[in-house]
Formats: structure tokens, sequence, C-alpha cells
């Protein structure tokens, strides 16, 4: 079913990760991926992985679910491994024709395939699935709004993608809905080929692009009707204001970064 | 009757392995008969829909089976597309599906994708429209240009021309106006007593199902709780409540009279019904008021 693409991934739940402040969240996460890329060595990857584990953990969101964000990219992640570990000079272990394995070879295609899984299961973690888009868009606008100085519609390009996030699933439903309304009226959307397949979206995507324009229509109005009028005097429902958590994640965070720093640059 | 359709523990979840995923039927066990008018009914999610879309094979059940004229349609081998001519399914607010640039190519889209002769397609549509009460003034239309109850029309009889020898319908007359809404139910009931259709009507609303059914099935939290004559079912007014369900006006007045100790039935649900009987009171003589 379509409904399992999902793209809003959103798990909700009240763990100390949900509760952060989606600013800092952002924030820890480009630093997250900023350590991450220092890391080196035994000692610093461990640390790191560390780290993960201990976001996961506190999230509550279970193991099985960090790693179904991995798997759409195993493949790139093995691929990147094997190109890496025929590719780095070193002491040979095994060679054939112009092929050869080295030691060196065979670790930083493991640190490599680590570094890509933790980089996509921490940032899945932290910001796809404790995350609700509409806090996401908040913290994204706040962060972006010293842009506003420059002339940057940023409240605008927030609310717009805001917006779109918002109606992502409900268009996905929509989409099932017609298509399955159509093939009760015996459409056949799987067989034949290309030419034929395409002509056979024409009654799923006419009345999903008329529906389409119809809420848009409708959401404007209602939007009018509640005076909207963009960022000009707008206040808010939610005033995100950093709290005692935030604090104490801040400082398990630059601790944390400084211990991979230190065993990652410094130490080696 | 033969039984044309019947589900044996029907199983089904929204949202597979996911933390949100929702049971929505827990073990369905029904049999529909042939040329019957079955009221579907229950509270908003109790499972209706989904067990409708079971009916012609659009969900497949986690476990459990539907058998079309005792044939399993899971399977192998059976043609779920050709059933879905056979169960006819008209989905909630049909009319978003409607495409075409007219509104007889729209009714005709279900007949041509069974591979009938054009001239049998041109008929379909004709006797569709005309069941549905659509007008050859309209049929050259845009669907879009049409009136809401019109666009609900021209839906339903983009199913009707398919011939299905069952025809579910889900919710019909939601969001029209009470005349609208009458004429539609009226328009359904006249196709099944000349086509002889077996007809399945999913509702909450209880006047619509009173007057049109000659049985209903109460869904609740994807279970059949009830199952029997529209006089079995309203006579139990208590638990229909309990099942968050309601009893028609007419049945609730009755119910009234009988508390203030006049003698009356309490399974009445029609108000054509209701009318003969006080009229008869009334002629009995004065002393019951």
């Amino acid at each position: 079913m379509l409904k399992d693409i999902s793209l809003g991934q959103y798990i909700p739940g009240t763990s100390v990760i949900h509760r952060m402040d989606p600013r800092l969240k952002i924030v820890l996460t480009l630093a997250y991926i900023v350590v991450l890329f220092m890391a080196k060595g035994p000692l610093s990857y461990g640390l790191v992985l560390l780290t993960l584990g201990l976001i996961i953990v506190l999230s509550r969101i279970g193991v099985r679910f960090v790693l179904r964000s991995v798997r759409p990219l195993l493949f790139i992640i093995l691929f990147t491994a094997v190109l890496n570990m025929f590719h780095v000079d070193g002491d040979v272990l095994w060679s054939w024709w112009i092929l050869k394995i080295t030691r060196q070879g065979i670790e930083t295609a493991i640190y490599m395939a680590l570094r890509i899984a933790m980089l996509i299961s921490g940032t899945f973690v932290l910001l796809n699935y404790t995350t609700s888009p509409i806090m996401l868009t908040d913290g994204i606008e706040q962060l972006l709004g010293p842009l506003k100085r420059i002339h940057v519609p940023v409240h605008e390009l927030a609310m717009m993608m805001t917006i779109a996030l918002r109606f992502i699933p409900t268009l996905i439903e929509e989409t099932d809905k017609i298509m399955s309304a159509q093939k009760a009226r015996g459409a056949d959307f799987e067989t034949g080929n290309v030419i034929r397949r395409a002509k056979a979206l024409i009654p799923m995507l006419v009345p999903l692009f008329v529906s389409a324009f119809r809420r848009a229509d409708e959401l404007a109005v209602a939007m009018e009707c509640r005076c909207y009028r963009g960022s000009e005097g707008r206040t808010r429902l939610r005033t995100l204001k950093l709290q005692g958590l935030d604090y104490v994640a801040i400082a398990i965070a630059a601790v944390l970064a400084a211990g991979i720093i230190t065993l990652g640059v410094v130490l080696p | 009757m033969n039984t044309i359709l019947e589900t044996r523990d029907l199983h089904f979840v929204y949202g597979g392995n996911s933390p949100t995923a929702q049971t929505a039927l827990n073990g369905i066990n029904l049999t529909i008969r042939e040329g019957e008018f079955l009221g579907l009914i229950g509270h908003t999610g109790s499972g209706k829909t989904t067990f409708v879309q079971h009916l012609n094979g659009l969900l497949t059940p986690i476990s459990g089976q539907i058998l079309y004229r005792g044939e399993d349609i899971h399977a192998n081998g059976f043609k779920l597309r050709g059933l879905r001519f056979k169960v006819g399914l008209v989905f909630q607010y049909p009319e978003h599906q409607l495409f075409e640039e007219t509104v007889a190519r729209d009714i005709a889209f279900g007949p041509r994708n069974m591979g009938l002769s054009d001239a049998e397609v041109a008929e379909r549509v004709r006797q569709a429209a005309a069941f549905v009460g659509l007008g050859d003034d309209v049929m050259d239309k845009s669907p879009f240009d049409l009136s809401g109850g019109q666009k609900r029309r021209a839906a339903i009889a983009g199913v009707i021309a398919m011939r299905p020898e069952v025809l579910i319908l889900d919710e019909p007359t939601a969001g029209l106006d009470p005349y609208g809404a009458f004429q539609i139910l009226s328009q359904i009931r006249e196709f099944r007593d000349k086509s002889g259709s077996t007809v399945v009507l999913v509702t909450h609303n209880m006047e619509t199902v009173a007057r049109a059914a000659d049985r209903l099935v109460v869904f609740s939290q994807g279970t059949v709780a009830m199952d029997g004559t529209p006089e079995q079912i309203f006579g139990q007014p208590e638990r229909l409540e309990a099942l968050g369900l309601d009893v028609p006006q007419v049945s609730k007045v009755f119910m009234k009279l009988r508390e203030l100790g006049i003698d009356v039935e309490t399974s009445v649900y029609t108000v054509k019904y209701a009318k003969n009987l006080v009229e008869t009171l009334l002629r009995e003589g004065g002393q019951v008021c």
C-alpha cells in the first residue's frame, strides 16, 4: 500500500528527546554530523557509537526502527565500503590481476560503512522520528530568523513547508482512495506496456489534481477568514524557549563532542 | 436464498508492524444472501468501510476467507478484476473519482473496462443514467460542472452501469440534503427491485436504513454485534445505544408512548407503519389517550 511510504515518519512519544527544543535538535544534529567526520580510530568511533546508543535509548524508539532507516541505503553503504576496500594502498593481504585488498583498505571500508550508518540513524532519530514536522519547520523558521534582515521571506517559506508537509499524508490517502475507487470500476494500473500504464494513470491523476486544487482553495479561504497575513505582527501559540532539559542536553553533547574530538583528532 | 458472498473469520489490521497499527476487523463471519437488501450500520470506526473493501478484493485480509459463490477470491487463479465487475462498490463521496470530459464517458469507464462493444456500453450508460435520474441534457456536460447531488448520481451510475450482481454503497447519502438523500435511496431501491441485484448499504444514519433494508447487521469494533431484521434490531434500543447508535425517531416516539402506559408495539421504525398504527389506535376508541 502507498501508506507504507512513510514520508512524515514522526513517531509520537514523550521521551526526553521528543521534548527537546527543535532548534536545539537541529543544531545538535549538525554538530553530530561535523563531529562524526572528525572521529578517527576505534576509540573515538566507539564514543560516537555510545552517543548514538544513548540517543536511541533515551528516545525510546526501538532499535528495529532505527535499523529500518538504514535499510534503504544499505546498497550505497556496501558499495562505498567495497570501493574503499580495493582502493586504499597499504599492506597487501590478497591480490589478483589488478585487484588487491589491503589491511588499511578493510579498515577504511569498515569505518566508512559505520560512518554512513551512524550518520543516517543519528539524524533519523533526532529529527525524523522524534520531531513532528510542524516542530521542525518552527525550529527552522526561528533559526533562519536573522535572514529576515536581508528580506528573505523566512516565515512564508516555513509556512509553505509546513503546509506541504501537512498535506503529504492527506494526498497519499487521497491517492489511495481514488486508486481503489477506480480499481473498483475495473481500472488496471499494473499490466500493459509503458504507454498503456501511463494512460491508465489519467483516471487517478485528474481527480487527484482536482482535489488538491480544491483543498488549496479552501485552505486559502479559511486562512483569510482568520485574518492570516503573513509574518507581520504574528505571535505564536508555542514560543520556543530553552528549558532545563535542553541545557542538560547541551552539556552532555559538549562533553561527548569534546571526548570524540580529543580521541579522534588530538590523540592518534 | 442462495449465498452470494460469505466471509469467514476475517481479520484486518491497518499499519502493519508499525507502533500505530490499528485493528480494523476482528473476526467477521457474515453471509450475504442473493437478492437481499442488507443494511450495514455501525459507529464511525467500527470497520464497515474496511469490511466492504474486502468484499471485492481491494483489501486483502490478514487471515480469514472471502467466498464469492463458494469460491475463495484470494485462491490462485481467481480473477479479482472480474470479481470487481460483479461486486460493484460505490465509495464514500464517489463524486471525487470523476475524471472524464463528459458525464456519459465517465459512466462508461466501468463498462468499457469490461471490454464490451460500443453499442452495449452506450445502452448501459443510458440505462444507468435513467436509473439515477440523470437527464440527457447533462450527459454531454463536464462532470465538474454538475451540482453536488448530480455528481453523486453520475458516480453511482458509473458503478450501476457495470450491472453488478452485488451493489455495495458506502454512505451514499452523506452530505446530501434530506430530499436528495431520499431520492437517491428510492432510486437504489428501484434498481434493486428491477434488476434483482443484491444491495449492501453502509451507513450510520438509522432513518436511511430503516426505510430501505430488509436485514440489518450492526458492526462494533471490528465484529458483528447484531444481525437480524429491522424489527429485531430496532426492538433492542438499549443495545443499540450501548453501541453508540440511535434508533429512528418514530421508534423513540413509540417507546415513549409505551412508557406512558399505552399498549403499543416497540418495534416501529417507519413513519408509514407508525401512521397506520396510530390511526387504528384512534379508531378503536378514545380510552387510550
